[in-house]
């Protein structure tokens, strides 16, 4: 309660500070002026030298002055000079006091994307965007252009999700762009997307994606509520909204799914989930998220469903050993020793006969060792990958049993259990601590704490709420089309439902008479 | 909230009450008891217990685990183990245990269900280990042997009794559970399977040597190897081994059959105050060798093998019942449990008298043999 209050002060802090430096623009009309709103507007971006005024003077009536500003950098130079500049300067159409803003935009300057506006804000916003914008003398209103046009990098295949089959594209860092590769996949006018705004600094731009028809109306405007209630200066990521609109805000799994595939977001459109793009991130986050989804891999659906239904089997098991590996060997080797087969009982005591630490300790210290290494992995320069591989594989594996710092077998357990985790990266977070619970409870406990920490973990995933959807659980009561996209990959011919959360429930005609 | 932490501070309160006696014990805190042999000393009347453990200090990459050897003398059992650790820094730990040896002298002179008492007593210990009698004049003598297939050799004779049925059939195992069960059981008597040493290849190795035989509490005999397999035959234990035949008729067997599969039902029915036994096998068997014939059988020359192998057997099951009732006077083929299981009525009459009703139990067995197979040689 009391760590509740203080973070609401916190936020009262930020939030009047972003108030008082927005209130002098916010409700801040243009004045008619050329002169006076070019003041004003060089006052609020004092200090940028990026902003560019130009101004311009029609060449057969120079009554006729105009002011453009953009930032330099993030317009396309060419559109600004050939579309806007030129007809401005070299037309002819007779620009009357009435309504010029009205003939500039439609009859005057070559460019699809124009918009009237008179809110300080709004233009201080849209230069800052990329746009260009337009002040006629003697008009309390100004034009936007859109003359985005900024580097961005190339579509590429993501480096955190390679797949074997299907498509190549990823995300990239422009939202339009991203946006772009959706749009040309779902031409169904179906395919909705909602642009909002994050972040009282920021001001990021994200985009709500749906598929009307297929998506719960409920589960969306759950979302939008919870969007709503976002209240902090900056979004770099899909995290940070993952953070704050989270159901359960402690635990270590994730209850939002992210990709860096469009394909894979438009399977989940399909499938009534949402799509939450955010500019400045190849990261598209997807709501409600299952449990299955950390098992799932695009290349799931690209692959023949018995080679996928194999490695989901894998993946399953993966999660399940790399939690619990040490911690059943503490258990076996610390406390049960009679469970052992004599012959590995023997072998695992005589390696163990003459080194130092006990074993729980020892299991410990490698795991956090294994650790190290994969971090570094991540976060070392890339050239001096060679020394990270010696210095792990050889020193700390070999060298440490030859030099009876380790047993053998510990360091085949933490081998397995590091490999393991590896087969599900979307789990990294969860399967860090509760393989450490389990470990913990293991060398107190033996089995009986180590079977405790299962059952507690098995509680809470089977808790877990994604928008309030169970993540675990399903409707309530199994279906056997409900879990043909789970442990294994059913046949397509044989998905003929699509998961529970979607309002429209059918994927495939025929589906009505065959809910086997 | 109160409520939550309140329900996860019982279930933590749950490890601390649940967890019972067991504790963190590292493997290199322990000496592995692999095998025990439970001797007497002569002069003082102690128990001399000596224990294979496993020599896990010299590596085992070159040459395998090796076994040590721990003697201790206690004026109990108990007390001779806890002596163990006046010898040896590390305790002594039997959760990997397979086999315990007594001395014959031991289940001789001893109640012997009195001596295993601590075996099944104990908590560490498993219910399943193997029991075996030393025919040797110590059973130390087993266990401090070379094993041929392992160097830990109590872990390889456990091994060669458990598969002996279904190989050679010359003795049955039994486990320490099995042992308190039959000694309590009605109209049955215990047997353990008999080791003995040899000299293989220069070297002492142990071997299987036919089936002690027990009445009540105390050794009384043993019956041969080959006893062993009729004895088998008698209580439908039998799963593999070889028969051998003579094809002639005379003493030498030049036939050998492998038993391949067998059924044998036993019945008994109660006349005059007397009671008769019949015995009848059913046997599958494959010919596997034929001296003589080294050809293939045509199908009269088969008929005349099952005939003489089912002569053969008949005779054998009935010498050895002979022999335990005229010798041993045990009931070491259950015939009283057979008959207190189908007729409680009737054994309650016989339960008393049952030793004398034994001595002079009529048994009739009846035997079919069929050969299924003649190997791989064919007709040319």
């Amino acid at each position: 309660m009391l760590r509740r209050l203080f973070l609401r002060d916190k936020q009262k802090i930020v939030n009047d500070k972003v108030e008082d430096l927005n209130e002098e623009l916010e409700n801040r009309d243009l004045f008619s002026s050329l002169d006076k709103n070019i003041e004003t507007i060089s006052k609020l971006f004092q200090d940028v030298d990026i902003l560019r005024l130009k101004y311009i003077t029609n060449n057969h009536d120079n009554r006729l002055n105009y002011c453009i500003v953009y930032c330099d950098g993030v317009v396309d130079n060419a559109i600004v000079n050939d579309s806007i500049i030129k007809p401005l300067m070299l037309s002819s159409v007779p620009v009357t006091s009435k309504n010029p803003v009205d003939i500039i935009m439609n009859q005057i300057v070559q460019i699809n994307d124009t918009e009237k506006a008179d809110k300080l804000s709004d233009i201080a916003e849209s230069i800052a965007y990329g746009d260009t914008v337009l002040f006629v003398d003697g008009a309390p209103e100004a034009i936007v252009f859109n003359t985005k046009g900024f580097k961005t990098r190339a579509i590429s295949e993501p480096d955190s999700e390679k797949n074997l089959n299907g498509p190549r594209e990823g995300f990239t860092e422009s939202l339009m762009m991203n946006l772009s590769l959706i749009r040309r996949k779902v031409l169904t006018p179906e395919l909705k997307m909602k642009f909002r705004t994050l972040g009282r600094r920021t001001m990021t731009r994200a985009c709500i994606c749906y598929m009307d028809g297929i998506v719960d109306k409920e589960v969306l405007a759950e979302l939008n509520r919870r969007l709503d209630k976002i209240d902090i200066d900056a979004v770099l990521d899909t995290n940070y909204i993952t953070e704050l609109i989270r159901d359960s805000r402690l635990s270590p799994f994730r209850t939002t799914g992210y990709t860096e595939r469009p394909d894979v977001v438009i399977g989940k459109l399909l499938e009534g989930r949402i799509a939450i793009f955010l500019d400045g991130t190849p990261f598209v986050l997807t709501v409600p998220y299952l449990f299955v989804e950390n098992f799932q891999s695009s290349d799931d659906y690209y692959l023949n469903f018995f080679y996928s239904s194999f490695s989901r089997l894998l993946r399953i098991l993966g999660f399940f050993l790399t939690i619990t590996i040490p911690g059943f060997y503490i258990a076996v080797v610390a406390f049960h020793q009679e469970m052992m087969p004599l012959q590995l009982f023997i072998s695992i005591a005589a390696s163990r006969s003459s080194v130092p630490l006990p074993a729980s300790l020892e299991a410990f210290i490698m795991i956090i060792v294994f650790d190290i290494l994969r971090e570094t992995g991540i976060r070392m320069p890339t050239n001096v990958g060679q020394a990270l591989s010696i210095v792990g594989a050889i020193v700390i594996g070999q060298a440490a049993v030859e030099a009876k710092l380790v047993a053998a077998p510990m360091i085949i357990v933490a081998a397995l259990t590091g490999i393991t985790s590896l087969l599900i990266p979307k789990m990294n977070a969860p399967v860090i601590y509760i393989r450490m619970m389990l470990l913990i409870l293991s060398s107190f406990f033996g089995f009986f704490g180590f079977v405790l920490g299962v059952a507690a973990t098995l509680i809470h995933i089977i808790n877990l709420r994604s928008l309030g959807i169970p993540q675990a659980a399903f409707s309530g009561k199994l279906q056997l089309q409900e879990i043909k996209d789970t442990a294994i990959r059913a046949p397509w011919w044989r998905m003929i439902l699509r998961p529970s959360f979607a309002k429209d429930k059918v994927r495939m005609n025929g589906g009505e008479n065959d809910h086997d | 909230m109160i409520k939550k932490t309140a329900c996860l501070l019982l279930i933590i309160l749950q490890i601390f009450l649940l967890s019972g006696c067991w504790n963190y014990r590292g493997l290199n805190e322990m000496s592995v008891v692999i095998g025990i042999a439970v001797d007497k000393a002569p002069d003082s009347g102690n128990y001399q217990l000596s224990f294979e453990i496993t020599d896990i200090s010299t590596p085992i990459k070159d040459k395998g685990v090796q076994s040590k050897i721990v003697e201790s003398e206690g004026k109990t059992v108990f007390d001779a183990v806890r002596n163990a650790k006046k010898r040896i820094h590390n305790k002594l730990y039997f959760g990997q245990t397979q086999l315990v040896v007594f001395s014959n002298e031991i289940a001789h002179s001893e109640d012997f269900s009195g001596v295993i008492d601590w075996f099944l007593r104990d908590g560490e210990l498993r219910e399943t280990i193997c029991v075996v009698i030393s025919q040797e004049k110590t059973a130390r003598e087993i266990i401090s042997s070379k094993g041929i297939g392992q160097s830990i050799v109590s872990n390889e004779i456990r091994q060669i009794v458990e598969t002996d049925e279904d190989a050679t059939a010359s003795t049955s195992a039994v486990e320490f559970y099995q042992v308190f069960n039959i000694l309590r059981a009605e109209g049955k008597s215990l047997t353990l399977p008999e080791i003995h040493n040899v000299v293989n290849n220069d070297e002492t190795v142990i071997e299987v040597n036919g089936t002690a035989v027990f009445k009540e509490n105390k050794l009384v005999g043993y019956l041969t190897s080959d006893e062993s397999k009729s004895f088998l035959f008698a209580i439908d234990e039998i799963k593999g081994g070889v028969l051998t035949v003579s094809s002639e008729g005379d003493d030498r067997d030049d036939i050998s059959l492998e038993i391949s599969k067998n059924s044998t039902k036993r019945s008994f029915d109660f006349k005059d105050d007397k009671i008769n036994v019949s015995i009848h096998t059913d046997t599958t068997v494959f010919l596997d060798e034929a001296m003589v014939h080294n050809n293939a059988l045509d199908d009269k020359q088969t008929a005349a093998l099952e005939d003489a192998a089912a002569a053969k057997l008949e005779n054998d099951i009935t010498l050895v019942i002979q022999r335990v009732q005229s010798e041993y006077g045990s009931d070491i083929f259950g015939f009283g449990n057979m008959i207190y299981k189908k007729d409680f009525r009737l054994w309650n009459q016989l339960k008393d008298t049952w030793d004398e009703q034994f001595i002079a139990l009529e048994v009739d067995v009846s035997s079919d043999v069929h050969i299924v197979n003649t190997g791989e040689i064919e007709k040319s």
